[in-house]
């Protein structure tokens, strides 16, 4: 038994150590509004996993990724934008009945379901065309950066269906029995679809699939060498972050009561990739620890300073990446990795100095041999 | 007579008007070890990269098992027709453990879905064991392939490769950049693989290939300039020729 739990590596006791407290913060005893933000942290955490599994693990920059998680919040918004019949931005636009493709969305379990698969069938789509016509790299970013760019057009140009940069309100939590849920049941939804997430980015990310993953983003073009279809993979991957990026949406606009345009943007993407930076890429705990590190700076520095905060958590991240160029939890792993192998490592000396000897030896013993190779 | 294990039939490419390989001709046999030599810019590389699926050739084609392979991609090379290839790099996953890098070349789990469900069984993790004995990493096997030494890089890779269980090995210049200790090793390592495996060896390096070599094909400016054994090849006028001009 000791043994088992000394295999675990120091970052997966960090992991039951943030959702330990994620888990007892409603009890601490806290405002309830620091309980309504650590809700809506807690959606961002599986948005934060889920661009770690496509840019930690497999290598792919997404700067649209809050697009997926738009969809998600935008499918369960509109869902309780039609509960009345055409709502207000509709009817201002002239549109008096509730357009014909939206009424599915009335029923919040359609909702919910399109705001998972809706998320999910756009990646596939995507990553067909990218990763199959074999656009990698900086190519996959940019790519990426202008459908955020497009998406938010599209949005703010449709005010009549979107009610453009006003956004969503009156998202309710998912009501059971005619009655939302309440916010300290909602909370605990909200953890427990992040920790199965989490189970399940851990179970993926050991597999085998997830190592494949790892080295499509260590050296792609040696992958297909070994017989891997890499562009397959990368599809499956991006497919599978794009349904949780889909799942943290439709998470976090309840938590928030609404969902805007803002929450789409390059900026909402930009802000998750940072976090998992200053985390670390590419071990889940990053995502995780820098989500709840940052997140909670920013409302805390900004409450302080109000007109500089800004400035404060902007030196904060530079010094963090400069000194800890791989992230806070990077760095503990890196500590953890080198402490752990160290024997080895004197192995590795050990085996060069005896390569020398075994040669030496052969060089008196087998003339031939040593002539043909120090006759080159 | 039965097919040949690969057949490489007049094959040519072209980049950008400069004719890297011209109207070349392979026969290699199952079981055969072929050395293929020439100097600098020859074509060595440029045929591996053609038989592996990374560069798709102009004219000509490549037969394996006497199927036609010619210019189908590099994964369904590697994995459905099973050539195996070193490069001369040497090229694996930095950041992945010495193990890790040898588990994900097995054989037999490279569709997404097997990926999925694979374990490693006390099977796989003999198998792995005894790989990495045999390229003398086993001790280190949980360190990552960056902070290994070239010749032991190299050595990774040639393990890589006898993991994907090919039936032919395509080696490129598996002794470029050691030090004459390390080439020492790699040459008792690949002789372990001959007679198990058919093998073309790329190399540069006349004395090594003395070593190893059973057929050796020299090429010269794209083309086939002689083949045979290796006594047959140091006497043939116009192979010194090249040599002594280039080296």
């Amino acid at each position: 038994m000791e043994k088992t739990l000394k295999k675990i590596p120091i970052n997966r006791w960090i992991d039951m150590l943030a959702f330990v407290f994620i888990l007892i913060f409603p009890l601490l005893g806290f405002k309830q509004f620091r309980v309504d933000f650590m809700c809506q942290v807690v959606a961002y955490i599986i948005f934060a996993i889920s661009l770690d599994l496509l840019w930690g693990y497999t290598g792919l920059m997404s700067l649209g990724h809050a697009v997926l998680f738009g969809m998600g919040g935008y499918m369960i918004g509109i869902c309780f934008q039609i509960q009345d019949g055409a709502p207000a931005f509709m009817t201002r636009e002239g549109i008096n009945e509730v357009p014909s493709f939206f009424l599915p969305l009335k029923n919040e379990t359609v909702a919910f379901i399109v705001g998972l698969l809706l998320p999910t069938a756009f990646a596939v789509f995507l990553g067909f065309f990218i990763f199959k016509s074999k656009v990698s790299g900086v190519f996959f970013t940019i790519i990426t950066l202008a459908l955020a760019q497009i998406a938010k057009d599209f949005v703010a140009n449709q005010q009549a269906y979107t009610n453009g940069f006003n956004g969503l309100q009156g998202i309710l939590r998912y009501p059971v029995s005619g009655e939302p849920l309440s916010k300290i049941a909602y909370y605990y939804v909200v953890a427990a679809v992040a920790i199965l997430v989490y189970v399940f980015c851990i179970f993926l990310t050991r597999s085998r699939f997830g190592k494949v993953a790892v080295s499509i983003r260590e050296n792609e073009s040696r992958v297909k060498f070994l017989g891997y279809n890499p562009a397959k993979f990368k599809i499956v991957i991006f497919a599978i972050s794009g349904f949780l990026a889909g799942l943290s949406g439709l998470m976090y606009a309840p938590a928030m009561s609404s969902i805007t345009i803002e929450e789409i943007s390059v900026t909402a993407s930009t802000f998750v990739l940072i976090c998992i930076a200053v985390g670390g890429r590419g071990n889940l705990t990053g995502a995780i620890v820098g989500t709840l590190l940052i997140q909670w700076a920013k409302v805390l520095l900004s409450e302080q300073c109000a007109n500089y905060w800004q400035l404060i958590l902007g030196v904060i991240l530079l010094l963090i990446i400069f000194f800890m160029p791989q992230g806070i939890i990077g760095k503990i792993i890196n500590v953890q990795y080198s402490i752990k192998t160290r024997k080895s490592k004197e192995k590795i000396l050990e085996s060069e100095e005896n390569i020398s000897s075994v040669s030496l030896n052969n060089k008196q013993g087998d003339e031939e041999y040593g002539n043909s190779f120090t006759g080159g | 007579m039965a097919t040949a294990l690969l057949e490489v039939k007049n094959l040519s490419v072209e980049f950008s008007g400069f004719k890297a390989i011209n109207n070349v001709n392979l026969k290699i046999e199952e079981g055969e070890v072929r050395v293929l030599i020439g100097p600098n810019g020859a074509g060595k590389s440029t045929i591996a990269d053609l038989i592996t699926g990374k560069t798709k050739p102009t004219a000509g084609s490549v037969f394996f098992k006497g199927v036609d392979i010619t210019g189908k991609s590099p994964d369904e090379i590697a994995g459905k027709y099973k050539i195996g290839r070193k490069f001369q790099g040497p090229n694996v996953f930095d950041n992945m453990t010495v193990y890790r890098n040898i588990e994900i070349a097995l054989s037999g789990y490279t569709t997404v879905w097997k990926s999925l469900f694979y374990r490693r069984t006390t099977e796989i993790k003999k198998k792995i064991k005894a790989l990495l004995e045999q390229i003398r990493l086993y001790e280190i096997r949980d360190v990552m392939a960056t902070e290994l030494s070239h010749g032991q890089r190299q050595w990774l890779e040639i393990g890589m490769v006898i993991a994907q269980n090919p039936s032919l090995i395509i080696l490129d210049e598996p002794t470029a950049g050691m030090t004459a200790e390390e080439t020492f090793k790699t040459g008792e390592m690949i002789k372990e693989l001959l007679g198990e495996h058919t093998v073309i060896v790329v190399e540069h390096d006349m004395d090594f290939v003395r070593q190893i070599a059973q057929t050796v094909t020299v090429l010269h400016q794209g083309r086939v300039l002689a083949e045979g054994t290796f006594e047959e090849i140091e006497k043939d006028p116009q192979v010194i020729q090249v040599y002594l001009k280039d080296d």
